[in-house]
């Protein structure tokens, strides 16, 4: 399994290939979903994006609703345990916690592009022995 | 029985009462104990096809990945930090 963030699991909800480097389902963490969901609920406020998004609704059903052939979103109550003890160890916030401790409770691989890579994300995933990259779309 | 999609024969364990329910819902649509599973399924898995939107959805992702970064850069529990 490898786990993504919001931009790449976007793309992987309209069905583009990526070149993650990594076996198995691609999945996201509620957190990134939320990022995602919250940012189609917003497009109408957007010139660009409304023009771009002809059906909103349709296109919000779809985030909140992906094909999983395509991507799964990740239970959070599955990894909350080791969503804790990161946030307690590296005084992540939520997005950070869950995603780690998702790659923790799944063995996972993560993948972010770089626009999203926070500054001690690295390091944490590094601490943890996470298979961990930035991939551009 | 002409299916739209190409399947393939595949066994799982159901219970008797699973079974049952099955089966009864069959009786009510008309329809089989297979249908009724692909039709849960695909309800449950979202395996709807939509090309239109997929596309609309890849012209936009740059944008929207951009408008969720902004919208959480004031979010604490959210921005990437």
């Amino acid at each position: 399994m490898v786990i993504v963030d919001d931009h790449l699991a976007l793309l992987a909800v309209a069905g583009q290939r990526l070149e993650l480097d990594s076996p198995g389902p691609v999945a996201t963490t509620t957190g990134f979903q939320f990022r995602l969901a919250r940012a189609v609920a917003d497009s109408s406020r957007s010139g660009d994006l409304s023009r771009a998004l002809p059906d909103p609704s349709a296109a919000l059903r779809r985030v909140l609703a992906p094909p999983a052939q395509r991507l799964v979103v990740l239970d959070p109550r599955q990894s909350m345990a080791n969503a804790a003890e990161v946030a307690v160890r590296h005084r992540a916030n939520y997005l950070l916690a869950e995603l780690v401790g998702a790659a923790l409770t799944h063995g996972a691989a993560v993948r972010v592009t770089s626009a999203n890579l926070g500054r001690t994300w690295s390091e944490v995933m590094h601490a943890h022995a996470i298979d961990f990259r930035t991939v551009e779309p | 029985m002409v299916y739209a999609l190409p399947v393939r024969r595949t066994n799982i364990y159901l219970s008797e009462t699973e079974q049952a329910a099955l089966d009864a819902r069959a009786a009510v649509e008309g329809s089989t104990r297979s249908d009724v599973v692909r039709a849960i399924v695909d309800r449950e898995l979202n395996l709807s096809e939509d090309a239109e939107l997929d596309a609309a959805l890849l012209r936009a992702a740059d944008d929207i990945a951009a408008r969720a970064r902004k919208l959480s850069r004031a979010d604490p529990d959210l921005k990437t930090v």
